[in-house]
């Protein structure tokens, strides 16, 4: 059995497995908690549990007004990399080819240098960020390994990615070998580590907006 | 010496002059990727050599590498190559039979000893002693092992003698193998392919007639002049895939403009062999040419690779049942994990009550204790 | 392909290099032409570059080949063929005559050999 077959095999067998068991885990261990009921009584603002929540998964995910000067980079770069992968991942056609060949569903893809140039921005706003975490001195304080390894495994299959996209510098056989390995590593940690915002962003934020809204503050 | 012993004089005596030797030398030269300048060194040492013997032996095999490699109906200038071969021992090509024929392998190992060249096409069943393929008798482990001894070289001519081939797919019941498996003494060089591409051959041979060695061998023991570079790197089909213009089957459209073959499963892009350049049947055409995906058949373990219509971004799809499971541990475990959160709490909750009890309720009692009478 | 393709570009640097060298006695030289990316636009495109000189021999030698002089005095265009008609090298040679052209010694004492022959069998008649 050669790497590329292991790759595809047994590797992506396992970590497909690994990544539905923990993403399940995770969430049902969340959601089965016992809710905490929420006695406090509605507030004069109060905006009802659902739009708090609503509002909130919208108003989070932009930027303050007041911190706006000092948090610019930070918003552009997240945005700029969050929708590269998303591009990346919808509009690649072998991302898409693999989900029709899965289940059937297929959509058309985007032309392959929009793909390209997603990619450049993804991978340059990764290594910007990494950077960054290394440097700065209070991120360094805050950060853990699981933020590294997390950066770290997001930023090896958009390289691979790229590389085997251009069919440069490493043979195209071994280039798709690491890259379904790196995406296979990056499955594995996903449920376990800060990765898994993936499932919990919003429900995060749907939370804490349903307390907030009812009460009524403003957040 | 008799006068016709060397090639040149032989050649010659068979109508085939000196520029029809340079002609098949600068083809060779091109086909092995060597400078053109080396072509009259090698009709030079081509027509200088004594006639290598051959041996070539059928393991666990269809015969279509045979078949590929004698059927060029075209009389390309390679077959001129068999002027300097002696073809010494061929089942499947040779007149005698029974007894006959095991002379003539015994005798021509005999007499060439350390010098012959061995080639086989076919794999080696290992299982219960090799008795799953048999020739006169013998295990073809046993053959192998006596005549491999006294061989300059060994070629494993096709993928089955190179690598298993079809016998070694799963689940292989004859626990085959290829030749590499069980040769551990001897230069070895694969022509994979199913079958091999008949000018492969030819070049290692002219290859082994000028230089006196096997020529340049990849990690998996294949002619990197051949062996070099992928189908997809050679492939005319390659501006259509990188313009992302594929056919997404057979019959639509792209597939009627001809373009790129991967989403039909062609194994082009992993696969090393020459047929985008050298092509098959005198240089008609290849199988993206006509219309196929590649198969990826010069590859280990290509019959296991599965389906010859999965691309290669693409895998067999996920197994559901398996995908459920998961699911279902996972709920289990953190289900489990909610259950203990809850269990906790609700023992956190009950100390507090009974801490207020105490502490408040203490009070309470004593007051009404202090009421009471 | 236009006139600034640097792939033909280069190649007639490579043809410009091998001529000189040929001046300067280094000998002939060749290259394979099979043996570069060359779809058939740009085989046409080349051929066109070097133009047609006077001088076109045609080879019968198991198979048919085609020597051709270019415009280029000293570059010539050599195709061989094998019996089936399909090409089995192509190559420009840089040489004041491709080798495989003219005899060698032994070839043609070889033909003294026969034509004296031929004048013994002659005069005994
Ligand atoms: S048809 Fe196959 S080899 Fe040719 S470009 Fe497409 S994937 Fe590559």
């Amino acid at each position: 059995m050669t790497l590329l077959d292991f790759a595809r095999g047994p590797a992506l067998y396992w970590s497909t497995l690994i990544m539905v068991c923990g993403l399940v885990w995770r969430l049902a261990g969340v959601a089965l908690l016992p809710f905490r009921p929420d006695r406090s009584a509605a507030g004069p603002q109060s905006r009802g549990r659902v739009r708090g929540a609503l509002g909130t998964i919208v108003s989070r995910s932009l930027p303050r007004r007041t911190f706006l000067a000092r948090t610019f980079a930070t918003v552009v770069v997240g945005y700029a990399m969050h929708l590269g992968l998303l591009i990346i991942l919808l509009g690649g056609a072998p991302h898409i080819l693999l989900v029709a060949q899965a289940t059937g569903l297929s959509w058309p893809s985007l032309p392959k240098g929009v793909v390209a140039l997603a990619s450049a921005v993804t991978l340059v706003t990764l290594v910007f960020v990494l950077v960054r975490r290394c440097t700065h001195p209070v991120l360094r304080l805050l950060s853990n390994f699981d933020d590294f390894l997390s950066i770290v495994l997001t930023l090896v299959p958009v390289a691979t990615g790229i590389l085997l996209a251009e069919e440069t510098v490493l043979p195209y056989r071994t280039l798709l070998t690491w890259h379904i390995l790196s995406v296979e590593a990056m499955m594995i940690w996903l449920p376990f580590g800060k990765l898994s915002h993936v499932v919990f962003v919003f429900a995060g934020r749907a939370v804490s907006g349903a307390k907030l809204g009812k009460r009524g503050a403003t957040t | 010496m008799k006068p016709r012993d060397t090639l040149g004089q032989k050649l010659a005596g068979y109508g085939i002059s000196r520029r029809a030797l340079l002609k098949f030398a600068a083809a060779a030269a091109t086909s092995l990727a060597l400078p053109p300048g080396v072509a009259p060194a090698i009709a030079e040492s081509l027509s200088g050599a004594r006639r290598q013997s051959l041996i070539w032996l059928s393991f666990q095999d269809c015969t279509g590498c045979l078949e590929s490699l004698t059927r060029s109906d075209a009389p390309g200038i390679e077959r001129l190559i068999f002027d300097f071969i002696s073809l010494d021992y061929q089942e499947t090509l040779m007149a005698a039979a029974g007894a006959a024929a095991d002379e003539t392998l015994v005798r021509a190992a005999r007499d060439n000893h350390g010098k012959y060249l061995l080639a086989i096409d076919g794999s080696v069943p290992t299982a219960e002693g090799g008795v799953h393929s048999m020739v006169g008798g013998r295990t073809n482990m046993d053959m192998l092992a006596e005549l491999a001894e006294g061989a300059a070289a060994v070629l494993a001519i096709g993928t089955c003698a190179a690598y298993g081939g079809i016998p070694k797919a799963a689940p292989n019941p004859t626990s085959a193998v290829g030749i590499a498996d069980l040769v551990k003494e001897k230069p070895i060089v694969n022509i994979p392919g199913c079958p091999p591409i008949p000018e492969v051959l030819t070049g290692v041979l002219v290859n082994f007639l000028t230089f006196g060695r096997l020529p340049d061998l990849d990690d998996l023991g294949r002619p990197l002049a051949y062996f070099g570079t992928t189908i997809h790197d050679q492939c005319y089909r390659r501006p259509y895939y990188d313009q992302g213009k594929f056919a997404h089957s057979f019959d639509d459209e792209g597939a009627r403009q001809g373009w790129c073959l991967f989403e039909l499963g062609c194994k082009g892009p992993t696969t090393r062999n020459a047929c985008a350049s050298l092509k098959w049947n005198g240089g008609t055409s290849f199988p993206i040419q006509s219309g196929h995906g590649c198969l990826g058949c010069s590859e280990p373990d290509f019959w296991d690779k599965g389906s010859f219509y999965t691309s290669l971004s693409g895998g067999e799809g996920p197994p559901w049942d398996a995908v459920g499971g998961a699911a279902a541990v996972g709920l289990g475990i953190g289900g489990a994990a909610a259950f203990a959160a809850r269990r906790s709490r609700a023992a956190v909750d009950r100390q507090l009550a009974k801490e207020w009890q105490r502490d408040h309720g203490a009070t309470a009692t004593s007051k009404t204790e202090e009421d009471g009478p | 392909m236009d006139e600034r393709d640097p792939f033909l570009n280069a190649l007639m640097g490579e043809v410009r290099m091998l001529l000189s060298r040929l001046l300067d006695d280094g000998g002939p030289g060749q290259i394979d032409l099979m043996r570069l990316p060359m779809p058939p636009e740009r085989r046409q495109d080349l051929q066109d570059m070097l133009g047609r000189g006077e001088v076109e021999i045609t080879l019968d030698a198991a198979g048919t080949s085609l020597i051709r002089e270019t415009a280029y005095a000293g570059v010539w265009w050599i195709e061989h063929r094998d019996r089936g008609g399909r090409m089995v090298a192509n190559l420009i040679e840089v040489a004041q005559m491709p080798a495989i052209v003219p005899p060698t010694d032994e070839e043609m004492r070889a033909s003294l050999a026969a034509l004296h022959a031929r004048d013994m069998k002659e005069a005994g008649r």
